[in-house]
Parts: C-alpha cells; sequence; structure tokens
C-alpha cells in the first residue's frame, strides 16, 4: 500500500478534490429514485377469498436472509406482516429478501385475506397455509 | 532548455512528463467513470441477474403488445403505463411496461413475453440507472456534471497521444508478451504498454463520443424530430376505451406508414396533447429506436408524423450514431463484450499507470537503499 499513498500525496488537491466528486455522487444517490418500492404508499387491497400459498427459502428466526414468495390469483398487491411487527409488502410472485429479526417468532399473516400462514422459527422447512 | 523541434529526446522526455501528471492527477476519477462505463455495458443484465422477475421464463412466439399492455392494465388499474419495451432486446429478457403510479412513484412491470403473464415489479432506479447516473454526470445536475465527465476525454487523448511519443517503436509492442519474471514495475509496465497498444481504437471512439455529449451540453445538440401534427381533443392522456387491441390497431398503422418498422419500444402518451409513439428500427446503420418512429393519435388511431432514420441530416446522424458508438450496442451481445472487455482494459491502464508510477517514486526507507539511490541520482545528475 505504501507506493499508493506516495501515489495519493503527489495528487494532491486533485486527489481530495476526485474522491470529493466520487463521495458526492454516491451520497446523491439516494436522491436519484428508491432502490426499493415503498409498498406503504400504494393503496391496500381486499384480499378476501382470493388463493394464496407462500414460498420460503432459507432458515426464519435465525437473523439470515430469507426469501418469500407469495402466489395468488389477486391481481394487485399483496400486504405481509410478521407478527412481530415488522411489515413486509410484497406482490405476487415476486420473490421478496427480507431480513428476519433473530428473535422473531413463528407466524405470518397475510392482512386482510382471512389466511394465516405459521412458521416455526429456527426450521428450515416450508411453512404451512392455513385458511381461517 | 527549450524544446526545438527536431529534438525527440527532448520530446519523449516532455510527453512523459505530460503523461505522467495527466495519470497522476486524474487518475481516481478517470478509474470511476471508466469502471463505471465499463459496467454499465451490463448493467442491464446485472439487473437481470439481482431481478428473477426480469427474466423470461419461455420462449415461442411473443405475445402481441396489447396483450402486454393489457396484462400490466390487469396487475397495476392505477398506474399509468408510459413506456413499453416489448418484444425484449434479449431472447433470455421479460418485456418491461413502466407506469406511473397514483402516488407519483416510477415502476417496471415485468411479463412473460410469450404468455403476457405478470412476473413482477422493480423499482425504476435500479443497478443500471445508478451506473448510467454515476457515469453520465455523477449524480449531478447535468449542466455540472456532464462537462466535469465528458471533459475528461480530453486528458484521455492526451495521454494516449504522449503516450505513443514515448514508447519508441510502438508498432513492435502488440505482440510483447509481459515479462513476468522481472519486477512487478517492469511487468506492470509490459501490461500497461500492451493494453494500451490494443486500445489504440476503441479509446478514441470512446473519447470522440464523449466530446460530442459535452458539444450536446454546451449547445450543439441535434436539431430535434420533426414535431407530429396537432391531435384531436382529449381529456385524458389514453382515451377511456384505449386498450390492448387498440393498442395492437395502432401498432400496425405504423408499420403500414413505415413498413421497414421493426418495432420496439412504445412511448404511450403521458398528458392529453400527446401522442402514441411506435418506435424501432428500419435498418438504418447505428441510430437509436427514436431515430425511426411513428407518432399516433391514440383518440382517431391516425398518423400524427413519423420519420425514418435513412432520412436524418449529417448533424442528426452525427447525434443518432453517438450512443451506439460509446455504449457498444450497434452489434448486440457481441460488440457489448467487446466494449466490455476493452473497457475493463482502459480501466487497467488507468490503475496500471498509477501503480507504476507509485512503484518509480516509492523508494522503501533502508539506509542501504538509500545511499545506492543518493550514489545513483549522484552519477546521473553528473
Amino acid at each position: 500500500m505504501k507506493p499508493l499513498a506516495v501515489v495519493f500525496r503527489d495528487m494532491g488537491a486533485w486527489g481530495w478534490a476526485s474522491l470529493a466528486l466520487i463521495g458526492l455522487c454516491i451520497a446523491l444517490a439516494p436522491a436519484a429514485g428508491p432502490t426499493a418500492i415503498d409498498w406503504t404508499r400504494h393503496a391496500e387491497k381486499d384480499l378476501a377469498g382470493h388463493a394464496i400459498t407462500l414460498h420460503t427459502r432459507g432458515l426464519i428466526g435465525t437473523g439470515a436472509p430469507v426469501q418469500v414468495r407469495l402466489e395468488t390469483d389477486f391481481p394487485g398487491l399483496l400486504r405481509l406482516a410478521l407478527d412481530d411487527g415488522a411489515r413486509v409488502e410484497v406482490i405476487p410472485g415476486q420473490a421478496l429478501r427480507m431480513r428476519v429479526p433473530a428473535d422473531a417468532r413463528g407466524e405470518f399473516e397475510v392482512e386482510g385475506s382471512g389466511e394465516t400462514v405459521v412458521w416455526r422459527a429456527g426450521r428450515d422447512r416450508p411453512p404451512r397455509s392455513v385458511r381461517k | 532548455m527549450a524544446w526545438r523541434p527536431g529534438d525527440p529526446m527532448k520530446a519523449r522526455r516532455i510527453c512523459f512528463e505530460v503523461h505522467s501528471w495527466l495519470g497522476l492527477k486524474l487518475s481516481i476519477l478517470m478509474t470511476f467513470i471508466l469502471a463505471t462505463g465499463t459496467l454499465a455495458v451490463f448493467s442491464h443484465d446485472i439487473d437481470w441477474l439481482l431481478n428473477p422477475e426480469m427474466r423470461a421464463l419461455t420462449q415461442g412466439t411473443y405475445a402481441s403488445h396489447g396483450a402486454i399492455f393489457d396484462a400490466a392494465r390487469g396487475a397495476y388499474p392505477d398506474g399509468d403505463a408510459y413506456y413499453m419495451v416489448h418484444p425484449p432486446t434479449d431472447p433470455w429478457r421479460a418485456s418491461e411496461v413502466d407506469v406511473t403510479t397514483p402516488a407519483g412513484d416510477r415502476l417496471r412491470l415485468w411479463f412473460d413475453p410469450v404468455t403476457a403473464k405478470f412476473q413482477g415489479a422493480t423499482s425504476w432506479f435500479n443497478v443500471q440507472r445508478f451506473l448510467r447516473q454515476a457515469h453520465r454526470h455523477l449524480m449531478l445536475p447535468n449542466d455540472i456534471g456532464i462537462p466535469i465527465v465528458t471533459l475528461l476525454a480530453f486528458p484521455l487523448l492526451a495521454a494516449m497521444a504522449t503516450g505513443l511519443v514515448v514508447y519508441r517503436k510502438f508498432w513492435r509492442g502488440f505482440l510483447a508478451a509481459p515479462r513476468f519474471d522481472k519486477p512487478p514495475r517492469v511487468w506492470l509496465g509490459d501490461i500497461h504498454r500492451l493494453g494500451a497498444l490494443w486500445s489504440l481504437w476503441f479509446l478514441p471512439i470512446i473519447a470522440i463520443t464523449s466530446i460530442w455529449y459535452l458539444v450536446e451540453e454546451w449547445g450543439g445538440a441535434a436539431p430535434r424530430f420533426p414535431a407530429p401534427a396537432e391531435l384531436a381533443p382529449r381529456e385524458a392522456p389514453l382515451p377511456a376505451d384505449f386498450d390492448g387491441r387498440t393498442l395492437d390497431t395502432a401498432i400496425n398503422v405504423a408499420r403500414q406508414t413505415l413498413p421497414a418498422l421493426d418495432v420496439r419500444t412504445l412511448r404511450l402518451p403521458t398528458s392529453p396533447g400527446r401522442p402514441l409513439v411506435v418506435e424501432g428500427q428500419t435498418g438504418a446503420m447505428l441510430v437509436r429506436n427514436r431515430a425511426n418512429a411513428v407518432s399516433i393519435d391514440p383518440k382517431t388511431l391516425t398518423v400524427a408524423g413519423s420519420f425514418d432514420g435513412h432520412q436524418l441530416g449529417v448533424h442528426q446522424r452525427i447525434a443518432e450514431m453517438a450512443d451506439p458508438l460509446h455504449f457498444g450496442t450497434f452489434g448486440g451481445l457481441a460488440t457489448r463484450i467487446v466494449w466490455f472487455v476493452f473497457g475493463m482494459v482502459l480501466t487497467g491502464l488507468s490503475v496500471t499507470g498509477i501503480y507504476i508510477y507509485g512503484l518509480r517514486i516509492f523508494r522503501p526507507a533502508s539506509p542501504a537503499r538509500s545511499r545506492t539511490v543518493a550514489v545513483t541520482d549522484s552519477a546521473a545528475a553528473a
């Protein structure tokens, strides 16, 4: 790294100016647009009566990233909530990557659908979809 | 010690100083711009890898534009579609419809291009947008960022020219293998020169198109394409009864107007005064889709205007050529691979150049080595 330190020293103000420009560029990136869809800005839909299946991959309750996928015949949005209050919203058929808190416990509820999906924390197996 | 014409040693020395100074002072910014530009060549593909909804799952005859449009309406009844890419640019990609939601968000909706099945939505801002905006204008306002970035084309060209002067009999170096048995400063120098030589065709393309973008930004943009005729009055961007079937009819009208038109993209009206624009390729070389377009009145389905890439003036032609040449998109995946590889080479030149400088300047703090250096320098001075 020492040769590079010498290089940066010799760059003088040019080096700092370049870093400042790049830093500004990265800092401004979030202002260019959201990188994820903010589903809370979208209207909730009435999901009653629609068939819903939830697919997951990964260990829920370990803090590791988990993929959740919902399939439904409902053409709009679905809202999914963890029972600890952390809310996640997905659209049908779209894989969703989310990080579940390590202390999350066992139950997803698809709001408004009359569907509850039970998950046993820490088990790497697909959840059961329960129609109430 | 003024430089006299005809003194090649002195000329080389000056060129080396200029080459070294440019490389040193601009290397960080240059590396960032070159690296983001290189990644941008495959930015759509990076998004494709990150988002399963962007992948085409079935192969076969593509669904009609109308079927995709109806599917978008079904998935987002409240969304206003304003842009459609169908058929997809590559067979492994899904068809895209961009919509604005009532909340003002812009989303990309993805559809199976064969079955028109809705596959999911992603945000409008993605890896491709980040790389494009970072590379093009550093996320700054265009009038500030574009000149900063594009002005780098001049030192890039100067570095190439001075490098050629410094590198004696460079034409013999195209097949010179790097001497990996030598110290890093030597073999890095060999790689630097080898990469530079093989990029001699590529660097001017990138630099000159960059200069063109600067010219455009500073008022030299080509004349706009002809404006469409006045449209029948309507209250909404699209008539209330406009559906997929209507869209297919409009596209047929566009194809009758420009029989050679291979439809690639649609621009749907975002206000009542705007037409539906059907864009694509007609066989004109090195032009963007927008250079071949038919504007349709979405209410009457009559042609409000059209133009063909073959009819462009010289100024418009230059403007249209810039993107395909700068992006490497004109030959599909093959040219994009070539552009990516040589983009990596240019980025590597910036990195290796600066590291060579560091190795040349840096002296480890060793007394024996310091004495040697001092003696050598004294001898050289003498």
